[in-house]
Parts: C-alpha cells; structure tokens; sequence
C-alpha cells in the first residue's frame, strides 16, 4: 500500500505541473488519476475481481462466441 | 511531418515481431503446421491494411478519431473512439501481461509478477514521453540487433532441423487452420490499426508503402521464427509455452556455446516494449484527444497506472491468458480491426456518391 501511493505521490508531483493551470487539463488529469488509484488501492487491498477481460469472456460465453 | 517512411516502416516490424513471444497461440491449435495459418494470416493481412489505406487516402494527414468525427459526426464519433480506446487497453494490457508472465516464469520465477508489470509500464512510459517520433528513431538499430540475432540461431539450429517436422502436410481439419489464421490475422497482424493513430504525423504517400514494408519485413520476420521453431521441434512443439524461446536452448555448440536463450529474452522484452510503448502512445494520443486536450503529456503517467492496474487484474495465470489468445481475442479483435474500418469506408464512399449526384 506504502509503494502504491508513493507511486502516485511521483504521479502526482510529475504530471500535475504539466496541466499549467488549464481548467480542462486539471479536471482530465485529476478524473484519470482518481480512476488508477481508485483502482490500484482496490488492488492492493486484495480486490482482483474487477476484471474487464473477465467480464467480455463471461459476455463472449453468454453469446457463445468463442472458438 | 515529424516520422520519416523508413522510421514508420522498421517500427511496423518491430511491433509485428512483437508477437514472437505469442507463437504459441498458433502452435497450439496447429502444431508443426502453424506455418500454414502464418503464412495464410500473412497474406489476408494485406487485404485488412488495404481498407486502413484507403481511409488514409481517403482523408489525408487525419487520425482514426478525426476520420469518424468527419464521417459520423460528433456524437457517434466519439463514441467509437472511445470503444477504441478500450480495445487499445485490452491489447496493451495482454502484451504487457505476455512480457511479465515470459519473464517471471522464464527469468525471474521469484518476481511477483505486478513488480514486473509496473516496471515495465513505467519505462513504456518514459519512451511515450518522449513521444512516438523518438520510439521509431530507435526502430532501425533494433531491428537489425534482432535480424542478426534471428539469422545467427537460425544457423546455429541448422543441424537440428528436419524437414521430416513438416510432415504429415494438411493433417488438420479446415475449422482448426481456420482458428489458427483468424487468431494470428487479429493478433498482430490487425492490431497495426493501432497505427492510423499516428497517420497524421506522416506524409500519406509516406504510411501507405512504410505500412506495407512494415508488414512484409515484419510478416517475413515472424515466418523465419514460425519455420525455424518447426523445423526443429517439430510435433512437440505444440506442449511449448513459448516455442521461439525454448528452441534457443538445444543450441549447444560444443559446451561453448550454450544458454544463448537467456540473451533471446532480453530480445523479446525490447519487442514487448516497443509493442506496448506504441498502443500506449496510441491510447493518450485518443484520450487526450476526446478530452480536447492540446497534448497528452499531462495525463502519460496516470494512463500507465490505469494500464498496469488493468494489467494485474486481467488474468489471473499465463494459462489464463492463453485461453483469453487462443479462444477470444481473435473475436474480441475482428469488429475493431475489420467490421467498423469495413463500416467507415463503406459510408465514406456512400457520402462521396451522393456529393457527387448532387
């Protein structure tokens, strides 16, 4: 958990300045980085059951379309 | 114009060879045949990069997003733009989960494999920061790194291959070199759709014949890998993970010359990045695009967080991820690399008549 946020403090500190004030680059950067660490937090608590893959295979099967 | 037709070319080829490490997702199906669906792949593939350069030509100097905006208006072009998105995720995440899982199960059996993941995707992310004009300078020198190394085993094997491998011929039933053809005619040979998210920075003239070079030098590359891990594993190919590696180790040349696979997979690991840096610079060119953000670079760092926590939920074993290769991705792949360039093309000429009538 310590390395995940430290990842994202580096995320953080290195593409926030890079936004140079401009509401819509903020609003994208700060949307984006909520999603990963939402995500990576969710991770590293153990959750590994949020799969998208998981969930066109689980759709694929459905349809039967699959070799 | 910031690639040079050359850079472009070499870079196609690099990011086809970049499915060396996936071989195995033919020899499975096919065994010492998988050069026939290869071959067939190769050739179809020529029919599925001549709709991307009809689009091209058809709008000249436009990425893939701009070209559904024109065609489909705002709302509907976005929408597939984003689906794209997704698919560039999907792919990216399946080609960095192939390079961590080659390298925890080959080099580095200690290593979790999300330690691997994240820091192959942070170096993607540096060369992405770079952007794609600096990734394709670098293409030429790798590529002939690559090309020596793949002409020098291949001599090394000479005395091991037996044309007997190839035999018996045409053995398998039509729906399996089917699987086969459509598995490797999506991966990787489709997945150079990734490539008109860069159709802008190129003369058009420029991307189409850099498009077919690359794919005809890339294409060649694959084959040689194809042949040669036939030619001397023959039948057992097929209980290989991944048959370009393991046909490294009977190298033995006099108890000198040995445990040449351990160089082969730093190899693999140069064409996985350059595979996963080109999609991932793809899909923050698309994002930052959609979002109406003059550059990406505000939001690199936090698309490659998003795509190794994507990675590391995806598949929970390489077993896994060979299911996903073998028996969805092809299906998953076809309405991105086909069925929507099919789509666009079919409307643009439409719209194009109808001016015209007018």
């Amino acid at each position: 958990m310590i390395i995940t946020l430290a990842a994202f403090l580096y995320i953080w500190l290195s593409d926030f300045k890079n936004t140079k004030g401009n509401i819509k680059e903020r609003a994208v950067f700060l949307l984006l980085f909520t999603l990963s660490l939402a995500l990576a937090i969710l991770i590293s608590a153990g959750v590994k059951t949020i799969s998208p893959i998981k969930a066109i295979q689980t759709l694929f099967d459905f349809l039967h379309i699959s070799y | 114009m910031d690639i040079n037709r050359r850079n472009m070319a070499f870079t196609v080829a690099l990011f086809l060879g970049g499915a060396m490490l996936l071989t195995s997702y033919v020899t499975d199906i096919t065994s010492w045949e998988a050069w026939v669906p290869a071959l067939l792949a190769f050739f179809l593939s020529f029919a599925v990069v001549s709709i991307y350069l009809k689009l091209t030509k058809k709008y000249p100097e436009k990425h893939l997003p701009e070209i559904f905006v024109c065609v489909f208006g705002k709302c509907a072009g976005y929408a597939v733009s984003w689906a794209y998105v997704f698919f560039f995720l999907v792919i990216a995440c399946f080609n960095t989960y192939s390079v961590s899982s080659f390298f925890v199960g080959y080099v580095m059996p200690e290593t979790p494999d999300i330690v691997f993941t994240v820091i192959f995707v942070f170096i993607c992310s540096r060369a992405v920061r770079l952007g794609i004009e600096n990734i394709t300078k670098i293409s030429i020198f790798i590529f002939f790194l690559i090309s020596l190394f793949i002409i020098l085993n291949f001599i090394l094997l000479l005395s091991q291959m037996k044309i007997s491998n190839f035999l018996p011929l045409f053995d398998h039933s039509f729906y399996e070199y089917l699987q086969a053809a459509h598995t490797e005619l999506m991966n990787p040979f489709g997945e150079t759709v990734v490539f008109l998210m860069f159709a802008d920075k190129i003369k058009n003239n420029d991307f189409r014949s850099a498009l077919i070079w690359g794919i005809i030098i890339g294409g060649v590359m694959l084959m040689l890998v194809v042949i040669r891990s036939v030619a001397v594993l023959g039948v057992t190919i097929s209980i290989s993970a991944v048959p370009s590696y393991e046909v490294l180790r009977l190298i033995n040349i006099k108890n000198m010359i040995t445990r040449i696979e351990t160089l082969y997979s730093f190899l693999l690991l140069i064409l996985g990045f350059f595979k996963v840096s080109i999609i991932y610079c793809a899909i923050s060119r698309l994002t930052a695009y959609l979002t109406g953000l003059k550059t990406e670079k505000s939001i690199i760092n936090s698309v490659g967080a998003f795509l190794a926590c994507m990675t590391a939920v995806s598949f929970t074993s390489g077993f896994d991820s060979v299911n996903w290769g073998t028996k969805y991705a092809a299906f998953f792949a076809t309405p991105f690399v086909f069925i929507i360039p099919c789509f666009l093309l079919l409307v643009i000429t439409v719209k194009r008549k109808g001016e015209k009538a007018k």
